[in-house]
């Protein structure tokens, strides 16, 4: 695998250098010269996400089996030992930023970095030194380590496989294709089964079931042994984890109702909470519960961690600040004994009396691990540790990872896209729909453009670069869209501050190089496909101009289906990280960019496609899913 | 009132307790010997005792007993409670018959079991007594008792006074009539009122674990109630009713700083009142504003509305069959509230809890809609940091107080499966009840510190507290915690103590965006799967094929009578639309809408309007039917999974529904335009086409049971024939009768009977819900008989879908309330009155909300007195006017300058009357009375050291109410200032005291002449005088009254004058030589000016006089009924400019 190398130029200098002028954009019209320089040029340098240094940003937490030392990493490149009863940081190191996870092996860390390029550093815990640094691929997170055998499992989101890396040497064993970007990952006790999380729906978002999948892989024999579908709806797959007796996988996500126009918030009506059971030998979803009451969601759920005995699962809700201390045995019963285990994830009072929220001091509660009595739980926003007594009773109390973050407004407007607590009774939170900022791959009905026309969920990547907002060009700005999804989406009223903190985050975003840009380059495929897409008898390059490849204007390409109005049309979306905002299309008919340019467009009006090869396709859509 | 603090007490008990538990292990010689003379409810107790040696006899015993309780529990309550907790409510029985020292260690081991080792000690302290041989009366036996109550009250109040150091309540009556609700006590009420003077708002501090009455506002003659605090604790908002018939509730809010107080809303015949503070800073409060009454009884309903701060934009926001009250602001930002229904069931048990959102979206069903269990839901709060609720059980025929219980509904939704009885926590069986929770103790008003510990309205004797009797209770404010542990908080000799609110700041509720869109006059509904849930449990899919949408008109007032009975027990139904046992309200079908294969359905209906839902098979006939209804606000899009499904439960994401697969429908007439069902026009005529040929006979005499009694070869009447029903003041039909199997009895209403031919659902059916297909036309033979061809009769679809409607309808015999009526015309003009009434308060709420659209903004009013010397004094007060206050003495020559709309209300000094002022250019210049211009008024009401005025716009709902329209006590003599204004041929050799306007001032003293209080209008001895009032603008009037000088023999009567309206008409009275009022009615008249003229009397002339004329009618704003005409409305700034939009939205009701 070769590794993608980062941007240097500003995106929001170039996007609104491109939208600031028509004669700016004018400029990469038909050039198609330019447009390969710009390419490459921005394919160089430049972190793939802005990490301030200034923020710990703790991201895993780990704990060693005496009980007596914690390990923190933290996506600003810190990893720590810490003394929980002290509180005290007892060594310290710096790996590279954007830390993604950690995991523990035998004497030594293994930190998964997606910068420079999706890398392992390896820290000896003895010597508190970094030992070597294995390469991973683009997106690494979520390492599993198996030290009887030497293993160290790697998931790389942005390639949606798993790289088996060999402990010691660093040495890639293997290599698993998952289903899309995963991103969380656990190793039964016996280092057969590796349960890997898929964070986010693929194919068409108009199927009959829409749903992020777990794979489970035979971890020995680096193969795929199932894909488990969750239910209908389920998207933002974050955490998982096994029991000790390696039985049940435990995997917390969103359950999305986007069946139903967004009317209300009201019992869920939008997006309700889960976690998933996976019976591991039986290789199947033993069935889904909510985490969230009746009148109060729990709003996206994180990590997950069983206790050493199973007899309980802790849950963090990064979006309502608490965790859900679950007790495994009734829960079990209970779903043994439904009688409609059907409507068992349709169900808000189904944990009722076997579960107990306990809301932790600090923001943002991600990362968890369990040691002994206590759960540690790392708060991303307020660089903070926060433990709880499994057993009922006793407050939180909560270690400082460093200074008190000082939030700047961008982070700030992180932290509220984040945070749940800005939305009624709690439900949901902007990240909700939009994990990593981007996409959750489901069609919604808002009703913003009236009700009765789901559409597809745009990423929010350059979002305030591009206007008007939305399929059908119904908010101006994107400023207006995020203060109206405060208002219909959140039913919140907020003050006009936290809505403009929420703009500079946005604006903040810089779109991931593609993991397809080879040393930074187009592929040859995709400068193939270049030439075909600015060619005008394909006329790709007609609509999908300019720096962010789009028009900004409303076009009928043929794509209008059932639910829409034959009157309408759609405005051209940018195809910056196309790679990764599948599916295509204003209702998200096209799964992948092959589907959006062959049977998606049948008519050949959304460019004439249809005289094309199969090559000069496969050479189309490298280009797209270099950008 | 008296303060339950414990300051005497405390001091002393600080020594005592040094001495006893201060050191530990301190011998018997620590306790003090004598008790401390403070120490009154002992000395009270142990001389009861003493004079109760003599009494063998049990009764005067326990006489002795209930007075020694009655005397303790006024004067110290604390006291009083704290031995009723320790010795139970036997206690004053058991202590005058007390033989020796077990009650008193009984006692202080009680009290002392909370308190640890502390307790132990004065257990140890009890025990030494003993060892000692302390006597039996030796106060200190309950020197010690009193040490552990001391202690284990400031245990207890701890958390609480930290967490709530104030706290604002009321004193006022136990709120309550005949049913749980009917507390509004209208002045123009139709029957019931409920109004007991004598009100506090008050005011309790902590201070430590002591506490601190005061009372903020007091008024002997009215009733203060529903205090709320802002949410940044510096406001109260309450209702506050001045007067039995002059005045009605209305929201009034003080600033608790400054102690100023403001009104919010107005008007006389309508009460607001159970105002709370939403988190955006508006108000939601219950009116009575809808003028609707009770179904079941003679009495005002009232619904939800909301307003801003100021009062202003009030607007309606439930649109409810009867009451809904209680509203509360949920954290989360949802109103809770209860709602009283009984739409095709019982009205006994459906008073259930409801939400809905601030703006009046979103209105369902939060807790036991469908239960027998609990009767009530009332007085219902939040437990902050949880998503429980704490309430009042009640019962139905029950005043405002029960037992306390928590609510968790993710427990469940109906019956006990969410409700826990608390104080104590105990079990909670499901209990089908009318009274429910009125024995023993009783609770009301609570409000949740946390899950455990509330403040809560008290009485541990319950209504029979006295003798067995039952009585009206004393309520107090309490501490208590959810296993009953309490303290008495404030108490009141003469009346009950209530609603205890914390008075400080808090984090506000969630502020919900406002969804409504005023514009629109109709919301859509969505439903998922009409299949789900166990409403249509057991139908196959596929079945149902439309929904009925229907609503329901309310009845404006009571007239007449019949009865109904079933499962859910009887009633009677006033101002019937059916026979006995049929529907309780005239049905308006508004349409039907597809709905689609896979159960979903979407479609629109019209906002702020209840409606609900009809399953129908594909023959129309009714599968399930909702027994409730729901309301839209304009614009709202609302969703639901299906028919009744669990309320724990989420969409499913099964599939998306075939209904969004393009715009919502609109509702599909049923046959013609949306008009009332009525029996006479929709069955009749069906009956007339096909049955009457052969269904021509005459009833047999008496009629009763008309079908069941028939043989069968006969064929009973389905004609027209009207049928007299004395009771229930209608003219029913032959035919209606005989096909609701209606019997008619000596003097009692008709009343049907569901038979196997026409079977329908009881309008006393249960409260749970029904299974599919109970009852309706699809259950009555008679459609069989029909889809047959009986005797020949082929109907065709439409009359088959008619005659179904009308089964499934409940058999409504009249479409609206006026028709078939057997009304007097007394009774149809007082129909027409409350028609009328709320008409005009449906258009004030019309005008309201246009003004809101268009951002009218509020009038300014400002206040200037020049004084002679050239200075100006221009003291401020709110922006919407109120206490204008100088620091000052007026001087001679001094001038009032009034700057504001053209309907203010003035009172321009202490002692004088409020009055309505009208003037076109919105500027009065009223010259500060002096010299013998200050006769008229009373003596020194100008010449106060701080003067005050009071100015503030008139509210709409003053101007619209009928009232004396000529009232202008500062009316000035010569040009006018302000209207209304009084001139005449002559006044009496130009004096003050002899002029026109004193004939409109206000007052009526007529047994003297001259100065105040008995100036006039005295013109001098001539014929034909004229005096005359001139109102500025138009106004309505009907009645004069005149009250003629009778300071006789001084005084001459004139006995004939002509009353010249300003329209051009006239009318000839005849007056008389008394001191009383004369009165005179005459057809109501729209004028600017009325003139006493023609003036006549008897030679030779004399002095003759006028010392007041009172004209009673009301202003004439005709933009609000004719938006197309009249224009004064909106000149005078009243109502909004925005005038097509009250045309738009003219009120549908």
């Amino acid at each position: 695998m070769k590794h993608a190398k980062t941007r240097n130029v500003s995106w929001k200098t170039l996007a609104g250098l491109a939208l600031g002028t028509g004669l700016a954009s004018m400029l990469f019209v038909g050039c198609q010269d330019r447009d390969v320089d710009r390419t490459e040029i921005l394919a160089k340098t430049v972190p793939i996400a802005p990490v301030e240094k200034a923020y710990f940003a703790p991201v895993a937490v780990l704990g060693a089996a005496d009980g007596k030392t914690l390990y923190v990493a933290g996506a600003n490149g810190r990893v720590v030992e810490l003394d929980p009863a002290s509180g005290q940081v007892v060594h310290s190191l710096t790996v590279p930023a954007e830390v993604t996870g950690m995991a523990a092996g035998a004497g030594q860390l293994f930190v998964t970095s997606v910068v420079p390029a999706g890398t392992v550093s390896v820290i000896d815990i003895k010597t508190w030194q970094v030992r070597s640094t294995m390469a991973a691929g683009a997106g690494a997170c979520a390492p599993v380590v198996d030290d009887k055998a030497g293993r160290l499992y790697v998931a790389n989101e942005f390639t949606n496989d798993i790289v088996v890396l060999d402990t010691h040497s660093g040495k890639e064993l293997g290599r698993v294709d998952v289903v899309r970007e995963p991103a969380s990952a656990a190793l039964s006790p016996d280092g057969a089964t590796l349960v890997v999380g898929n964070l986010v729906p693929a194919g068409p978002a108009n199927a009959d079931h829409v749903a992020a999948t777990v794979s489970l892989i035979d971890a020995r024999q680096a193969k795929t042994v199932a894909q488990i579908a969750l239910p209908n709806g389920s998207s933002s797959v974050r955490g998982v984890a096994v029991s000790p007796d390696g039985h049940w996988a435990w995997v917390t996500h969103v359950l999305s109702r986007y069946t139903v126009p967004t009317t209300q918030l009201e019992r869920g009506w939008m997006n309700t909470n889960a976690l998933s059971i996976i019976d591991l030998p039986a290789k199947k979803l033993l069935n889904t519960v909510l985490l969230d009451d009746v009148d109060r969601g729990a709003a996206n759920p994180w990590g997950v961690a069983v206790s050493a005995d199973g007899s309980c699962v802790v849950v963090t809700h990064g979006g309502s600040q608490e965790i859900s201390i679950i007790a495994v045995k009734p829960l079990l019963e209970k779903l043994n004994q439904a009688k409609a285990p059907d409507e068992v994830p349709n169900q808000l009072s189904f944990l009722l009396d076997m579960r107990r929220r306990v809301h932790v001091n600090g923001n943002g509660p991600r990362a968890v691990a369990i040691v002994g009595p206590k759960a540690y739980v790392a708060e991303y926003f307020t660089d903070s540790l926060t433990s709880v007594i499994l057993a009922e009773g006793g407050k939180p109390s909560t270690i400082p990872l460093g200074p008190e973050p000082q939030w700047t407004v961008r982070r700030r407007g992180e932290v509220y896209f984040h945070d749940a607590s800005l939305c009624f009774q709690g439900w949901q939170s902007c990240i909700t729909c939009h994990p990593n900022s981007r996409v959750d791959g489901l069609n919604w009905d808002l009703l913003n453009d009236g009700i009765g026309n789901p559409k597809n969920t745009k990423s929010m990547v350059l979002a305030h670069q591009t206007m008007p907002v939305g399929w059908m060009g119904v908010r101006e700005t994107a400023e207006k869209a995020v203060r109206a999804g405060i208002k219909y989406i959140q039913f919140a009223v907020r003050p006009e501050q936290d809505a403009a903190a929420i703009d500079e985050y946005l604006k903040s975003l810089t779109p991931a190089a593609s993991p397809f840009l080879v040393e930074g380059r187009l592929s040859d495929a995709a400068r193939r496909g270049q030439k075909i897409f600015h060619d005008e008898s394909v006329g790709c390059a007609h609509c999908h101009t300019g720096a962010l490849f789009t028009d900004q204007l409303s076009h009928d390409v043929g794509t209008i289906g059932s639910y829409d109005k034959p009157e309408d049309r759609f405005i051209t979306p940018m195809l910056i990280e196309a790679w990764r905002t599948a599916p295509y299309l204003h209702d998200g008919s096209a799964g992948t960019l092959r589907d959006l340019v062959t049977t998606s467009n049948k008519q050949d009006r959304h460019g004439r496609t249809s005289q094309l090869s199969p090559q000069q396709i496969d050479d189309l859509v490298a280009f797209v899913r270099s950008l | 009132m008296r303060s339950p603090g414990l300051h005497r007490r405390h001091l002393w008990m600080v020594v005592l307790l040094a001495l006893v538990c201060g050191g530990s292990g301190r011998a018997v010689a620590d306790v003090p010997t004598t008790a401390p003379a403070a120490l009154s409810w002992s000395q009270t107790l142990r001389d009861g005792w003493r004079q109760c040696q003599d009494k063998k006899d049990a009764a005067a015993v326990a006489g002795a007993a209930q007075e020694l309780s009655i005397r303790l529990e006024t004067a110290d309550p604390v006291a009083w409670d704290w031995m009723l907790q320790d010795g139970g409510l036997d206690f004053y029985r058991q202590w005058l018959t007390h033989t020796d020292t077990a009650l008193e260690r009984g006692l202080i081991a009680h009290a002392a079991e909370e308190l640890g080792p502390a307790g132990a000690a004065l257990v140890h302290a009890a025990e030494q007594l003993v060892q000692a041989g302390v006597a039996l009366d030796d106060p200190r036996w309950l020197d010690v008792y009193a040490q552990a109550c001391t202690q284990r009250r400031r245990a207890r109040l701890q958390a609480l006074a930290a967490a709530w150091p104030a706290l604002v309540f009321t004193r006022h009556f136990n709120m309550g009539g005949s049913h749980y609700a009917y507390t509004e006590g209208q002045s123009d009420a139709q029957a019931e009122r409920h109004f007991i003077p004598g009100t506090a708002l008050c005011l309790l501090e902590f201070n430590g674990t002591e506490s601190h009455v005061r009372s903020l506002l007091e008024d002997p003659t009215g009733v203060i109630r529903d205090p709320d605090v802002s949410y940044d604790g510096r406001r109260v908002l309450f209702a506050w009713k001045k007067s039995e018939r002059q005045d009605d509730y209305h929201l009034y809010e003080m600033d608790l700083a400054t102690r100023g107080v403001r009104q919010l809303t107005f008007g006389l015949g309508m009460a607001d009142y159970e105002g709370a503070y939403l988190p955006s800073g508006d108000i939601v409060l219950s009116s009575t504003r809808c003028v609707q009454s009770v179904d079941c009884w003679w009495t005002e309903v009232s619904n939800l509305y909301t307003c801003d701060k100021d009062g202003r934009f009030l607007r309606r926001l439930g649109f409810d069959q009867v009451h809904t009250n209680y509203p509360a602001v949920l954290e989360d930002g949802r109103v809770t509230y209860t709602r009283w229904e009984y739409n095709d069931r019982g009205q006994i048990f459906p008073q259930g809890l409801f939400q809905m959102n601030p703006d009046g979206t979103g209105q369902t069903a939060l807790y036991g809609n469908n239960t027998f269990f609990p009767t009530t839901i009332a007085h219902t709060r939040g437990i902050p940091g949880t998503h429980k609720l704490i309430a009042v059980a009640s019962g139905h025929h029950t005043r405002q107080a029960g037992k306390l219980i928590v609510i968790d509904p993710s427990k469940g939704r109906q019956e006990n499966t969410g409700v826990q009885l608390v104080a104590p926590v105990r079990e909670t069986p499901n209990v089908r009840q009318d009274a429910y929770g009125q024995q023993g103790d009783l609770f009301a008003y609570p409000y949740a510190l946390n899950e455990k510990q509330y403040v809560v309205t008290y009485h541990p004797l319950g209504w029979t507290s006295r003798h067995g009797q039952e009585v009206d209770p004393r309520f107090k404010l309490y501490y208590m915690d959810a296993d009953g542990r309490r303290e008495v908080l404030a108490a009141d000799a003469r009346t009950s103590c209530n609603q205890g609110v914390p008075a400080m700041a808090r984090t506000a509720a969630h502020v919900h965006p406002i969804a409504v869109d005023y514009r629109q006059d109709t919301g859509t509904f969505y439903v998922q799967d009409i299949y789900a849930g166990p409403g249509l449990a057991g139908v196959p899919r596929g079945t149902i094929k439309k929904l009925r949408v229907v609503t329901m008109e309310f009845r404006a007032a009571a007239i007449g009578n019949n009865s109904n009975g079933g499962v859910a027990g009887g009633a009677m139904s006033s101002t019937p639309p059916s026979t006995g046992n049929g529907a309780w309200d005239p049905k308006v079908i508004l349409g039907t809408t597809p709905v689609r294969d896979d159960g979903s359905a979407f479609f629109t209906v019209p906002a702020r309007t209840p409606v609900y839902f009809q399953a129908l098979d594909e023959k129309g006939y009714v599968v399930q039917t909702m027994r409730s209804w729901s309301t839209l606000q304009p614009g709202e899009n609302a969703s639901c999974v299906g028919c009744h499904e669990d309320k724990n439960s989420v969409p499913p994401p099964y599939h998306r529904a075939q209904a969004l697969n393009g715009p919502p429908a609109e509702l599909e007439p049923f046959y013609g335009p949306r008009r009332g069902f009525s029996f006479a026009r929709e069955i009749q005529p069906i009956l007339d086409r096909h049955c009457i040929a052969c269904h021509d006979q005459i009833m047999p005499e008496p009629r009763t049971h008309a079908m069941a009694g028939m043989p069968a070869n006969k064929s009973f009447s389905l004609l027209a024939t009207p049928v007299l029903d004395h009771q229930a003041k209608r003219c029913w039909s032959a035919s209606y009768l005989a096909l609701t199997n209606s019997s008619e009895r000596e003097e009692r209403a008709c009343r049907g009977q569901s038979t196997d031919l026409v079977n329908w659902i009881s309008p006393q059916s249960a409260p749970p819900m029904l299974p599919p297909y109970t009852a309706g036309a699809a259950r009555s033979g008679i459609m069989k008989l029909l889809e047959g061809g009986h005797g020949g009769a082929r109907l065709s679809r439409q009359e088959m879908e008619t005659f179904a409607a009308w089964i499934d309808l409940l058999v409504p015999f009249c479409g609206d309330y006026p028709e078939a009526n057997a009304w007097t015309p007394e009774e149809v003009a007082r129909y027409e009155h409350f028609v009328e009434k709320r008409r005009v308060l449906s258009a004030i709420d019309q005008s309201n909300i246009a003004a809101m659209l268009a951002a009218t903004p509020a009038p300014v009013i400002q206040v200037e007195v020049q004084m002679p010397s050239g200075r100006k004094l221009a003291p401020q007060a709110g922006p919407n006017g109120g206490e204008f206050t100088f620091d000052q003495r007026w001087e001679p020559g001094s001038r009032i300058v009034l700057h504001g709309p053209s309907y203010m209300i003035i009172r321009l000094a202490d002692g004088l009357p409020e009055s309505l002022l009208y003037t076109p250019t919105g500027q009065v210049v009223f010259p500060v009375p002096s010299g013998k211009e200050g006769k008229v008024y009373p003596p020194g009401a100008f010449a106060a050291d701080r003067p005050r005025i009071w100015v503030r716009p008139a509210a709409v709902e003053e101007l619209l109410f009928r009232r004396n329209v000529a009232l202008n006590p500062y009316d000035v003599r010569g040009p006018a200032v302000g209207f209304p204004h009084a001139t005449a041929s002559s006044e009496c050799r130009d004096e003050p005291v002899f002029a026109a306007r004193n004939a409109i001032d206000g007052m009526v003293e007529n047994r003297h002449h001259g100065s105040w209080p008995a100036e006039s209008w005295g013109p001098e001895q001539v014929q034909n005088a004229w005096w005359q009032v001139d109102f500025g603008r138009p106004v309505l009037v009907d009645t004069l009254t005149l009250y003629l000088r009778a300071d006789f023999p001084h005084d001459h009567t004139w006995h004939a004058a002509v009353l010249e309206f300003s329209d051009g008409t006239t009318e000839n009275v005849v007056l008389q030589n008394i001191a009383g009022p004369q009165t005179f009615t005459f057809k109501p008249r729209q004028v600017t000016t009325l003139r006493l003229g023609k003036l006549l009397q008897n030679e030779p002339l004399g002095w003759c006089a006028l010392s007041e004329a009172e004209v009673f009618g009301q202003d004439v704003p005709a933009t609000f009924w004719h938006p197309m005409t009249g224009t004064g409305g909106k000149d005078v700034g009243l109502v909004p400019a925005a005038l097509e939009t009250v045309t738009n939205g003219a009120p549908r009701r």
